[in-house]
């Protein structure tokens, strides 16, 4: 019985500590899920207010007509589809990108090594707002007006600034005596680092990819000054379409916000088995 | 530059002869040439009308005035009152991101049944996007009919006339962000704690550890790596940060909920300044750029690799 | 590094080299691109007339962008500083000021005749005239506030304000959210009407604000009577709430503007619109009433200029700007239009023309924008007490003053 416990809980808790901890997490769940929930009850009424005059999360005359309504009535799926599109060329994109820069900041010493990793850091730092217009200018002038690819840009640098030292820093922790081994095996430099060290860094993928993911599917600003064909928009600038000066579909709204988490939601789920791939990976042990 | 690839070429394998001096550039440059394409010029283009007076009236044809952008930038004494509530902004946000993230990511890595299932709906804050959930904060704060009244009502408090008076609009707006920023601090903690090695904590234990020891001795230095970084550019997001302010203040006009990164929106897009704008964002650029490189000697994370 | 970093600029002024001029259309087919700001409805309205329009001139496309009202300014502006952007610009009549001021959009009489103009209503083409030229074509007009009541439960509209008390007290129970009276009492937009209720004006003749006034101290102080005295109305209450509740049938008397009379008859509402009140110790509510029209682009290709001139004869045409009108109940500018029977006999347009007599038309300079953000926080420590009428005056003008010099970048 003991035995059996100790593989589900940490062996040395007591009953009491793990109903705390339980409790504690439960606490956060519903202060993180609420406001959601706010969202999911204006979604399922029909009086188009952001405001719950009540505090039931269903109401008593529920329908889900504001979701056919978000689904076929107006262009959800194509916003869906340009997102998931837009999102996942930035996470291959700012990945791989991240992935290798942030190897030769942990394995290499290099001239302007240090310059070359503030200098990501530095590229933050200027107020977006004024960024903007030059950029847009930049983009113009490259004809990359109304095409992902203009956004795919700015948005791989966005995301990658952070990625890079996220995987210098878990790099970090890999021993370095695991690449000496694979040369010994006859590896060169990039196989090494393809074959043996990346698979050990699948926690800090994860995170970084689903980072990557995430600037890009929640962004608006960009992406409402480069993409102006109604088939091309991305979510979130749909969303906001909806949500019009002052005559805001609110359930509707609302609707389309619920199924915009749903993708992310599927894209954590299926990325977490690899966020704790790390654990279980043998021969890690320094 | 002798220091160039270091170990690796003292042991003279036949195959370490393709690490060669351009091999960490060639794993440096795509990231790079994409970050400074993208920056590069944007920037330059920024610094340079921070010394013009491009405005409304003279939109395509500026003059270059000097330094009278940031000279009248520091007389004006809004600036001063603007960048205290900055600071405040800043560093209760991203005090409660890392903390309140460590602390769950603390739990979330222990033996639970169930946690992946609150390790997403812990993440939800993240997966809305931002201003879906700002919107809904902001209707939660309404006196009457806001969820956060009413709950203090049952509980026994006095409403808070949230939306009505400044300091509690800012308050607002900090308690709105908080709950924005907190799963991306767990997701970085979370993934740090899974590349500590868990013999490191059984050693301890059997030298008798205590759990505060454990965490302070082992926790968190293995973390830094990972957390330095995010706590920097969580830093210089949340000192940028709009979208949050704007939407839970409903706009620009009360000047008590305003930080300076609004305050650059403002001039530049209500008021058409963009040469005292683009000074406003030089001076921020500069106060994180100190900062930055002051946290990065503080907390010497760029040394071990040297 | 340094080789990089030199590498990268060169890429970086590779990439702004290579702008190429905008080509003139080979073909005689042509696109017209406008950028707009229209509420969803009125933007298939827009599509169903744009549709018989490239049917009947094939060899012209005409392409709509939407934006929201912020998003269309600046966007507006940071495409002509990248050298392009639309053809057209649609919205709001306050755009004018801000877009020649920066020399945005050019006078529209560089593409229509002065002929054409005379079918407009000139009280409307004036909505658009700056500097002796006229730099916008109004389609509607209209966007006033009036008050809305329904009908079931309140039987005749209240000319006083003292009437609308004693009507709407009946219906006031917040306890269990029913109002009597409900309207945003924190938005700018509709707190001018009570400003212009006690005479009082934005602008003097040199475009001074004029906001630390007797007008503007009985305003504020009507303002805060509204909950505090005549216990009406509610704290925090926002446009989408008196909304909702309005059409919930929560709510007796909500004041709101043209575009959104239409969605309350959809809701079933029984719809009664009249006048603002008049004020205890004024006249009416006086809300601002503004056009909504065509811009046309200082960028704006010369060989356009022909099928332009289509463009605008076929969507102001009495029948298609009845059309656009009629949605929105607003007024159509041209003429004939307003002698259609189905504008005539509509019942909103009708109600439209008996609340367009108690408006002041919207000021369209840049420094409006100064005014709208001395009002906002001033307002809102009025209402929540933390300033007096007369304080907030002062500080409103103290704030007006310097946000105007702003703008002019003094």
């Amino acid at each position: 019985m003991k035995k059996n416990l100790s593989s589900h809980f940490e062996k040395n808790d007591s009953k009491l500590k793990t109903i705390l901890i339980y409790l504690i997490l439960i606490v956060f769940v519903i202060i993180s899920v609420y406001p959601l929930l706010n969202v999911f009850s204006v979604s399922l009424r029909s009086n188009d207010s952001l405001f719950l005059t009540d505090l039931k999360i269903i109401p008593d005359n529920w329908s889900l007509d504001n979701y056919r309504k978000a689904l076929f009535e107006k262009d959800l799926l194509i916003w869906i589809r340009n997102s998931l599109a837009v999102s996942t060329m930035t996470a291959i994109t700012g990945l791989t990108l991240s992935a290798s820069a942030g190897y030769a900041f942990s394995r290499f010493n290099f001239y302007g090594k240090k310059t070359s990793m503030m200098l990501f850091l530095v590229t933050q730092m200027f107020p977006a707002p004024m960024l903007l217009l030059p950029m847009f200018i930049m983009i113009t002038k490259l004809h990359l007006i109304n095409n992902f690819f203009g956004l795919l840009i700015p948005y791989t640098a966005t995301a990658v600034p952070f990625t890079v030292w996220l995987m210098k820093g878990y790099f970090d922790t890999i021993p370095k005596s695991l690449e000496e081994s694979a040369y010994i095996d006859g590896c060169n430099s990039f196989t090494a680092f393809y074959k043996v060290i990346l698979p050990l860094a699948t926690p800090a993928l994860a995170i970084s990819a689903l980072f990557a993911f995430m600037s890009a599917w929640s962004e608006y600003i960009v992406a409402q000054i480069i993409l102006r064909k109604p088939d091309l928009i991305t979510l979130p600038v749909g969303l906001v379409q909806l949500q019009m000066d002052f005559t805001a579909e609110w359930g509707v709204y609302s609707a389309a916000a619920i199924i915009t988490t749903i993708p992310v939601v599927i894209l954590f789920v299926s990325l977490s088995k690899y966020l704790v791939g790390g654990l279980t990976l043998g021969g890690v042990k320094g | 530059m002798s220091t160039l690839i270091g170990k690796f070429k003292t042991k003279r394998k036949p195959s370490s002869q393709l690490i060669n001096k351009s091999t960490p550039y060639l794993y440096m440059m795509p990231a790079m040439i994409i970050m400074l394409g993208m920056v590069l010029y944007p920037f330059m283009y920024g610094v340079w009308l921070s010394f013009t007076n491009m405005s409304l009236t003279k939109f395509f044809n500026p003059d270059f005035i000097g330094l009278r952008n940031y000279i009248r930038l520091f007389q004006d004494g809004v600036i001063f009152s603007t960048f205290n509530r900055t600071i405040i902004w800043t560093f209760v946000n991203v005090f409660f991101h890392v903390s309140i993230g460590l602390f769950l990511a603390i739990l979330l890595n222990r033996k639970l049944p169930g946690k992946s299932i609150l390790r997403v709906l812990l993440i939800i804050p993240w997966a809305v996007p931002q201003y879906i959930s700002a919107l809904t904060w902001k209707s939660m704060f309404n006196y009457s009919y806001g969820a956060i009244n009413i709950a203090l009502k049952t509980l026994g408090f006095t409403p808070i006339n949230w939306l009505s008076d400044p300091t509690m609009t800012f308050v607002g707006a900090i308690i709105t962000n908080i709950w924005l920023g907190v799963p991306f601090m767990m997701m970085i903690a979370l993934g740090g704690l899974q590349s500590i090695d868990a013999s490191l904590y059984e050693a301890a234990e059997i030298d008798g550890a205590s759990n505060f020891q454990k965490f302070k001795n082992i926790t968190l230095p293995l973390l830094k790596p990972v957390m330095t970084p995010a706590i920097i550019l969580g830093t210089v997001w949340t000192f940028n940060q709009i979208n949050v302010i704007i939407l839970i203040a409903g706009g620009f006009g009360n000047e008590k909920t305003q930080i300076l990164v609004t305050e650059v929106y403002r001039l530049a897009f209500n008021f058409y300044r963009y040469g005292y704008a683009a000074a406003y964002s030089v001076v921020i650029f500069l106060m994180l750029l100190v900062f930055s490189l002051f946290y990065v000697r503080k907390t010497g994370i760029m040394k071990e690799v040297d | 590094m340094k080789k990089i970093i030199s590498l990268s600029l060169v890429l970086v002024l590779i990439f702004s080299l290579t702008a190429c001029s905008k080509k003139a259309p080979v073909n005689q087919n042509i696109e017209l691109t406008i950028w707009e700001q229209m509420p969803n409805d009125s933007g298939q309205n827009f599509d169903e007339i744009a549709a018989k329009f490239m049917e009947a001139n094939p060899n012209i496309t005409v392409t709509r962008t939407h934006y929201e009202t912020e998003q269309l300014r600046t966007n507006f502006q940071s495409a002509a500083l990248a050298g392009e952007g639309p053809d057209l610009v649609y919205g709001p009549s306050d755009n004018v000021g801000i877009f020649t001021a920066s020399t945005l959009i050019q006078p529209i009489t560089n593409v229509v005749s002065e002929d054409f103009l005379k079918k407009f209503a000139p009280n409307a083409l004036s909505d658009g005239k700056v500097d002796g030229e006229y730099w916008e074509l109004p389609d509607v007009v209209g966007n006033q506030i009036a008050m809305l009541y329904n009908k079931d439960m309140i039987k005749e509209a209240p000319k006083t304000w003292n009437d609308l008390v004693k009507v709407a007290s009946k219906y006031q129970d917040p306890a269990n959210g029913k109002y009597g009276f409900l309207y945003n009492e924190k938005e700018p937009f509709w707190f001018v009407a009570w400003f212009g209720a006690y005479g009082g004006q934005v602008f003097d003749e040199k475009r001074n604000p004029m906001l630390d006034s007797d007008a503007m101290v009985k305003a504020l102080q009507f303002t805060s009577d509204i909950r505090s005295k005549y216990k009406l109305g509610e704290v925090d209450m926002n446009y989408d709430m008196a909304d909702a509740m309005f059409k919930d049938g929560n709510a007796a008397i909500i004041l709101n503007g043209a575009w959104s009379w239409s969605s309350y008859k959809d809701a079933g509402i029984n719809l009664g619109i009249a006048p603002l009140p008049t004020v205890p110790g004024g006249t009416n509510g006086m809300p601002f009433s503004s056009t909504k029209g065509y811009m046309i682009s200082k960028f704006m290709p010369e060989e356009k200029k022909e099928a332009l001139n289509k463009f605008f004869e076929f969507f102001l045409s009495s029948e298609n700007d009845a059309k656009i009108a009629l949605q929105k109940a607003e007024a159509p500018t041209n003429l004939k239009a307003r002698e259609l029977d189905s504008v005539k006999n509509d019942e909103l347009q009708k109600s439209s023309l008996a609340t367009i007599d108690y408006t002041t038309p919207m000021p369209i300079i840049p420094e409006m924008r100064a005014i709208w953000d001395a009002i906002r926080p001033e307002l809102e420590a009025v209402i929540s007490g933390d300033t007096t009428p007369k304080d907030a005056a002062k500080e409103m003008q103290k704030k007006a003053i310097d946000g105007i010099n702003t703008i002019k970048g003094e």
